[in-house]
């Protein structure tokens, strides 16, 4: 395939696909708040890390 | 007439394939109507790459320095925490916008400086690659040696060499390939998960397993403890530089964040208990030796063979997404994907020259890992979540002009290169990778801790204080599209 084409039709899909990605709301996918993330870190960063100083 | 339109027709056709295929595996962002993964499909692929035949080896690692109940709790908790960091960020960007995670890098270190975070993720799948191709070629000699051919090093050496090369063929011709090796592999290697941990268990394994002490301990409880944490924080965090490549592919942000903890960060490190609990029982950590003792001849030889397949199919993935990471090299932009795959494979070379030598520096590399990706981790959840507030321009990702909004300082975020350099000094210095020589509050605040909240908390300030006020990668900018003047894909 001519790799200018290729390049040009690359172009073109980026453009047309950067203007849609662009367009998502917050809520597109389900948006995972402070509050969240919060419960997330204590459970899994946290708790983890006071585990295994308690329990050594 | 009809030939010039059937021709006019196939080009189409193929241009519509190859953006296909750029888009799926390459850098376009992913749309939403072109994810593939629900929670059922990231559940399951999570676990195929969860349960690999590196947790074996993680698991033998920490025996050395821990027993039983202390090495479970400081690997699963050292993976769900590395995973937990390392997918935070990334998963939740990538998943949102559907990019690629080299890419989204880009919005937190520059242009330019995501080519340094770049050289951290070639360096991890060339190194993982490397140990288990080693491990392939190890279970072979040991499988051999079974059946009363014992070909030492020189066998090794030329089975990782083979082993090179089949990743090779397998690279160049199409990782679809590696669907139907998996399709065998992740459950053969659930059920010799399975069979491992009744063997370990039968006849008052238990009791045996809690009175077993580490094999080769530092002598210094807190710290054997610490460096059996690092190594699960430190296979936690080798997954960072895969997040992106199959969250991007998800529906939502929970499936993009929750499935990658459930599997990547609590399966794989139960898994890696049992090349613990193994490696305790059978008094040496490394799987293709404990392996042929567990299940004798028989399910030895089969065991070993499964993981000397899974270890190719891994070898395989690693080095196509080393392969493609490296599409963001502008001078390799037009390099033939053979060309280009085959210069990702020359830095494995050492691995067929020493490879026993490299692979008892094994736990080194784990542990390097944290050492690596945890203050990268750590700043980009400051970049994504404090400076951001989840939102990137996703136009100036793709944007190389100067006026970029992701070129900071020369294409560089001086700041965010300075924080990981610090962040990665603190670590070595709190505790070397290679000679385990520790320094400071090592014991008490580990050393993945500090080397992710100091640099963190500098990062924060120093943005606050300096690029922000001063209208440097564009934080608060708005985020609608706008023309890309000097694409960089």
């Amino acid at each position: 395939m001519d790799q200018a084409a290729f390049e040009a039709a690359l172009k073109d899909e980026l453009d047309k696909r950067i203007g849609e990605v662009s367009d998502y709301r917050d809520d597109a996918f389900g948006h995972i708040g402070a509050g969240e993330m919060a419960v997330v870190f204590v459970a899994c960063v946290l708790l983890p890390v006071v585990l295994v100083l308690v329990l050594r | 007439m009809n030939d010039a339109a059937t021709a006019g027709s196939a080009r189409a056709r193929e241009l519509e394939t190859r953006i296909r295929e750029e888009a799926l595996f390459g850098r376009l962002p992913l749309l939403k109507g072109e994810r593939e993964y629900s929670t059922r499909g990231i559940l399951a692929t999570g676990f195929s790459y969860a349960v690999a035949a590196w947790c074996f080896l993680i698991g033998g690692y920490a025996a050395n320095y821990v027993g039983a109940v202390e090495g479970m709790v400081a690997l699963i908790a050292g993976s769900v925490a590395g995973v937990t960091m390392s997918s935070a960020a990334a998963a939740l960007a990538c998943n949102r916008y559907g990019l690629e995670q080299i890419d989204y890098t880009k919005t937190g270190f520059g242009q330019n400086g995501a080519k340094l975070v770049l050289v951290f993720y070639v360096i991890n799948q060339i190194g993982w690659t490397g140990m288990i191709l080693v491990m392939f070629a190890r279970g072979l000699m040991n499988t051999a040696k079974t059946f009363g051919f014992d070909g030492g090093e020189t066998l090794v050496r030329v089975a990782v060499l083979v082993g090179l090369v089949i990743c090779y063929l397998v690279v160049i011709k199409g990782v679809h390939v590696l669907n139907v090796f998996n399709a065998i592999i992740t459950p053969g290697l659930v059920i010799a998960c399975v069979f491992l941990f009744w063997s370990i268990f039968k006849d008052d394994g238990w009791s045996k397993l809690v009175a077993a002490a580490p094999i080769e301990p530092t002598g210094d409880g807190p710290l054997d403890s610490v460096i059996a944490f690092e190594m699960g924080l430190g296979a936690g965090f080798s997954w960072w530089p895969g997040i992106g490549f199959l969250t991007r592919n998800t529906d939502t942000q929970r499936n993009s964040l929750y499935p990658q903890i459930l599997t990547m960060g609590l399966g794989m490190g139960v898994v890696c208990c049992t090349g613990l609990l193994a490696g305790l029982l059978f008094r040496d950590g490394d799987p293709t030796v404990w392996l042929p003792l567990v299940g004798g001849k028989v399910f030895g030889t089969a065991a070993l063979l499964l993981l000397a397949i899974a270890n190719i199919s891994a070898g395989a993935i690693m080095m196509y997404t080393g392969a493609l990471g490296l599409r963001h090299v502008r001078a390799l932009h037009k390099v033939p994907w053979k060309t280009l795959t085959l210069i990702t494979f020359v830095p494995m070379l050492p691995f067929v020259v020493a490879p026993t030598t490299i692979y008892e520096k094994g736990s080194s590399f784990l542990t390097y890992n944290a050492t690596m990706f945890a203050p990268i981790a750590g700043l980009l959840l400051v970049d994504y979540f404090l400076l951001r507030k989840q939102r990137v321009n996703v136009s100036q990702i793709f944007e190389d002009g100067p006026k970029g909004h992701y070129r900071f300082l020369g294409g560089f975020n001086v700041v965010a290169v300075g924080c990981i350099m610090l962040g990665q000094l603190l670590y070595v210095w709190l505790l070397n990778p290679v000679t385990y020589e520790a320094h400071g509050p090592v014991r008490v605040l580990t050393a993945s801790g500090p080397a992710v909240v100091v640099p963190m908390l500098v990062y924060w300030l120093v943005s606050k204080l300096w690029l922000i006020p001063k209208g440097i990668g564009g934080y608060g900018a708005p985020t609608a599209a706008l023309p890309v003047e000097r694409p960089n894909i």
